[in-house]
């Protein structure tokens, strides 16, 4: 009798939970199915790049009232520059369709690409819906014809033309203008919009468009960036709706619609459901589809990055097969836990994958405004004492490397920087030299009878591991450090009001240094700036100078390396380690290019842009998942197609050209 | 004694207004507010072990003028007390706000999640008081024998797990992913929702939410099921019961009518807070179950500091709450005919 109670009130709950309707109620059809099935396996495709035209039906779409001269039929390009010469990015032998289905931990903020909340999610998406005018070709970092299918730089190089490529369409039909490039421009500055990268345009005059293809530009300044930056970081939107809108109502109105972009997915309303996922869709008319820098790319039908808030539950998921992908962030996990059966039938391959993507640089940020910390001794020891060769061991299962320089992983990173091993001896004898002489009752190092006491903020509750452990051989030598967990808010704050000794900090790298921001003393003792620990050196701002009006990369390179000498020598940080690669896990039925990755790409841009379900390879994999007994090949799990590669070519480390 | 529900009515006024000066105080006094986050969210690289996601343009410096637009955009130029009268004046319009993080209307956001909040709320409020009573009282009749020892160990067991850890347990096991395949992965209702039968939806929605509805509750037996057991002991020794046996009354009349009736009156008084159930849920349960609920909302609105989305639940919540609490004092004055309201 009172199961039978229990089971109706289960039944009432779930009428009136119905009933109440809501967003939640009103999720869509799964749509996978809608996607179509790939095609048959494309064995016999021709792996030469040639075979490829970069701008196939060159004048196509090309407005016949516009003269040749002015970028309309018939341009030649005649004493303009581009590129014709590079490599293919995808796999030519790629083949279209079916889905792709990662998960995120939170559903994100907003859709927008510009103005507040905007995050990495919002750039993935950002590079699958918006093109630039110019592209970076990933191996080489030469420019690559987009948008813009020839550009001129004039002598004093100041001043930058482009042509658009008369094909271009955005995804509602209008063919792409210089107006758009103007227009676009025009609303990154908006202040309503609150962009950030609004920093880099105001490098410039407002652009002109010369005619319905050719836009013209004039950096105030001259800066090596300002060419990569204005080709290649500003999405060019349709002027047609930009009209429609400024910055302050774009941040209200578009936070989960998204305007038309010209790039080769689209993002419909529909296919935002909220608190759940956001699917990409590939616009079957992609004006680019056939252009060499496309080829064997934009393979899926529909990307879908599903809302996954616990980590340990999208593992069951991806194990279950609801999703395809799991990277793999925590060594315990790849070295202990990735053997399970699935790995083993080969149904599940996991791969590390090395490749030349900038590293981030996570250190504790040390306060140099406040004493002890203004002496390097004391900076020097708390670096000493940093035993990162243990942790890399005991915690990390020998899966990092400690990280030296402020520009690992790139030709721009000191080799001669100090290596910092772990050194107790050599601490003491430095904190000695500070003054730190005496012991108190407790045997706490003290100096004018006071104790050396620091303390550390930090975000995430997993940084105890080793910050136990650091505690622990600082109080060794008589140094009490104290933890205190924050939110990242709380850190901001204090870190921006410098209100701290020592901060748990990531700074994320550009694909190209840019460290003007973070070292200048002029921003040493500005509230909030990239300056955090409050570095004032001469020689570095001289540096600085030299490096942003520098064009030529070789002399760039020189310049940067003797920057990060002397930030390593000066122990403004205590750095902590890298991962040279990528840990990930997916399901044994994609295609992908030789080299997982591209040379310089993130896992997130790279994987949904050029991996693709190969129609064997499922067969394959159904046919196993059938038939518990069976096994498929257990591919090798160290990819280090990029380190070899690297050796055998000498490879620039920005755009040559400039 | 309507005067003095009166007054009480009166007097959720200024206790509701110390609530939100109190609460609006501390968001603006923490360190790190809205435009903190954003600063955040525009310059800093992921933490975790091995890095955390580089990339996206985390790299550009904020110049000061472009956090003072932040500041203003959030209207942190503003003093405290002129916010809070802005604020203020909007709530007694029926306005809370829009939310910082989503741009939408407060009340908006926080509607979707009350199907969730229903369902767990009606759910664990109901199978909690129709276990816990009958339990209870067949405890108290049977004290000291060996299902009153099992029955509490259980209880207690239950109290003791946290609800988190049994879902993740309990996916881990039943999900699919790495054993038997029961129960859904996680979610409030799968993805083809809008084209299922209304049998087809009932069933789809308890498949969906068995897991989670006994790891919201595992928690909550044990309070109501050794209340109810110690009040009807309680009872079970009184006079008047001792009464009602010598007069020869049965044994199922003394309990049922008599000792039961009386040993209710500390339960019934919970039923008034009844209807802050609307607004049901636990952060770590919806996380570990995937869903969208309330709790994970009023957890992710204080760390993300939505602040005008966790002051919005928390004016629905504590106005239900003082109202709930008078509906209580109401419910007890009717079915206890001894208390009186001065």
């Amino acid at each position: 009798m009172r199961n039978l109670h229990v089971r109706s009130l289960f039944v009432l709950a779930a009428l009136l939970a119905t009933a109440c309707g809501g967003g939640t109620g009103q999720q869509q059809q799964p749509q996978g199915s809608t996607a179509s099935a790939p095609a048959a396996s494309r064995a016999n495709v021709s792996m030469d790049k040639n075979s490829y035209p970069v701008f196939p039906d060159q004048d196509a779409g090309a407005d016949p009232s516009v003269p040749a001269d002015q970028g309309g039929k018939g341009f030649r390009g005649d004493g303009w520059e581009t590129n014709t010469d590079f490599d293919l990015i995808g796999d030519p032998r790629a083949v279209k369709g079916g889905v792709f289905r990662e998960y995120m931990l939170d559903f994100p903020n907003t859709m927008r690409i510009f103005g507040p909340d905007v995050t990495a999610f919002n750039f993935q998406v950002q590079t699958m819906v918006y093109e630039t005018l110019v592209g970076l070709h990933p191996t080489t970092l030469d420019y690559v014809p987009a948008l813009a299918s020839h550009w001129q730089i004039s002598p004093d190089k100041s001043t930058y033309r482009f042509r658009i490529d008369p094909r271009a369409h955005f995804s509602n039909g209008d063919p792409v203008t210089a107006e758009d490039v103007v227009a676009s421009f025009n609303f990154v500055m908006d202040k309503g919009l609150q962009e950030r990268m609004s920093v880099y345009f105001t490098a410039f005059d407002k652009p002109v468009a010369e005619s319905k293809y050719i836009v013209r530009v004039r950096a105030k300044d001259l800066r090596w960036q300002n060419f990569m930056h204005f080709a290649n970081a500003l999405p060019i939107l349709p002027s047609s709706v930009l009209k429609t809108t400024d910055g302050a109502r774009y941040v209200k109105e578009y936070n989960f619609k998204m305007i038309p972009g010209s790039g080769p997915y689209i993002v419909n309303e529909g296919d935002v459901v909220k608190g759940k996922s956001v699917s990409m869709r590939r616009r079957k008319d992609y004006w680019g589809e056939r252009n060499r820098l496309n080829i064997g790319a934009y393979n899926f039908d529909e990307v879908r990055e599903i809302v996954v808030r616990d980590q340990n539950l999208a593992l069951q998921m991806f194990k279950k097969g609801d999703l395809d992908d799991y990277p793999v962030n925590i060594s315990r996990e790849w070295v202990q836990e990735f053997d399970f059966p699935q790995v083993q039938r080969g149904v599940i391959q996991k791969r590390k994958i090395f490749n030349d993507q900038p590293a981030s640089i996570p250190g504790l940020a040390i306060n140099t405004r406040r004493p002890p910390y203004n002496d390097i001794r004391v900076r020097k020891a708390l670096n000493f004492l940093f035993n990162r060769q243990l942790y890399i061991e005991r915690l990390f299962f020998n899966e990092y490397v400690p990280l030296n320089s402020f520009f690992a992983r790139s030709v721009y990173e000191n080799k001669n920087n100090p290596k910092n091993p772990y050194d107790p001896q050599m601490a003491l004898a430095l904190l000695s030299d500070a003054g730190f002489k005496t012991r108190d009752a407790q045997g706490r190092l003290t100096k004018d009878g006071q104790p050396l006491t620091v303390e550390v903020i930090y975000p995430d509750k997993g940084e105890e591991r080793w910050l136990t452990i650091y505690q622990d051989d600082l109080r060794k030598v008589g140094i009490t450090l104290n933890l205190r967990l924050v939110t990242g808010e709380t850190m901001v704050s204090l870190v921006g009001q410098r209100k701290y000794d020592l901060a748990d900090w990531g700074w994320a790298v550009p694909l190209f240094p840019d460290p003007d921001t973070e070292y200048r003393s002029e921003l040493a003792d500005v509230a909030d700036s990239n300056n955090i620990t409050g570095f004032k050196n001469k020689r570095v701002d001289q540096l600085l100078d030299e490096y942003n009006k520098e064009f030529d990369l070789q002399k760039r390179i020189k310049l940067i390396q003797e920057l990060d000498g002397i930030l390593a020598n000066d122990y403004q940080y205590v750095l902590k380690w890298d991962a040279p690669f990528v840990r990930m896990a997916y399901w044994n039925k994609f295609g992908h290019p030789e080299g997982y990755l591209t040379r310089t790409g993130a896992y997130y841009i790279d994987m949904p842009a050029l991996w693709w379900v190969d129609p064997a390879l499922e067969q394959q994999l159904n046919r196993a998942m059938a038939d518990n007994s069976s096994k498929l090949p257990v591919g090798a799990s160290d990819v280090k197609f990029w380190p070899q590669y690297d050796e055998q070519h000498s490879l620039g480390a920005a755009p040559s050209t400039r | 004694m309507t005067a003095y529900f009166i007054r009480r009515f009166l007097l959720i006024i200024p206790t509701f207004l110390g609530i939100t000066v109190v609460v609006f105080a501390i968001t603006h006094f923490v360190p790190g507010g809205p435009v903190e986050r954003q600063i955040m969210r525009m310059r800093m690289a992921g933490s975790g072990e091995a890095g955390g996601v580089a990339g996206g343009r985390g790299e550009i410096a904020l110049p000061e003028e472009a956090i003072q637009e932040i500041r203003k955009y959030y209207g942190f130029d503003k003093p405290v007390y002129v916010r809070y009268a802005q604020w203020l004046w909007n709530v007694l319009h029926l306005n809370l706000g829009n939310s910082y993080i989503y741009q939408d209307p407060v009340w908006d956001v926080i509607r979707t999640r009350f199907p969730i909040s229903i369902f767990l709320g009606l759910t664990g409020f109901f199978l909690g008081y129709l276990i816990c009573i009958p339990l209870g009282v067949l405890k108290a009749i049977r004290h000291g024998s060996r299902f009153d020892l099992i029955s509490s160990a259980l209880v207690f067991m239950g109290y003791a797990v946290p609800g988190w850890a049994l879902g993740t347990a309990l996916l881990v096991l039943f999900g699919g992913g790495s054993f038997w395949s029961l129960f859904p992965l996680g979610g409030f209702r799968p993805d083809n929702w809008a084209y299922l039968s209304l049998w087809g939806k009932i069933t789809a929605q308890l498949h969906y939410m068995f897991l989670p509805v006994l790891c919201y509750m595992v928690g909550g037996f044990a309070t109501l099921t050794i209340l109810t057991k110690n009040s009807l002991m309680e009872n079970l020794g009184q006079d008047y019961v001792r009464t009602a046996f010598a007069k020869g009354l049965p044994e199922r009349r003394v309990i049922f009518m008599h000792a039961l009736r009386n040993s209710l009156i500390p339960l019934v008084t919970g039923l008034g807070n009844a209807i802050s159930l609307v607004l049901a849920g636990s952060f770590l349960i919806e996380r570990v179950f995937n869903i969208d609920g309330m709790g994970y909302l009023g957890y992710t609105a204080i760390l993300q500091r939505d602040y005008p989305v966790a002051l919005g639940i928390l004016v629905i919540d504590s106005l239900l709450m003082l109202v709930g609490n008078i509906l209580s004092d109401m419910i007890y004055a009717t079915v206890d005919p001894r208390i009186r309201f001065q």
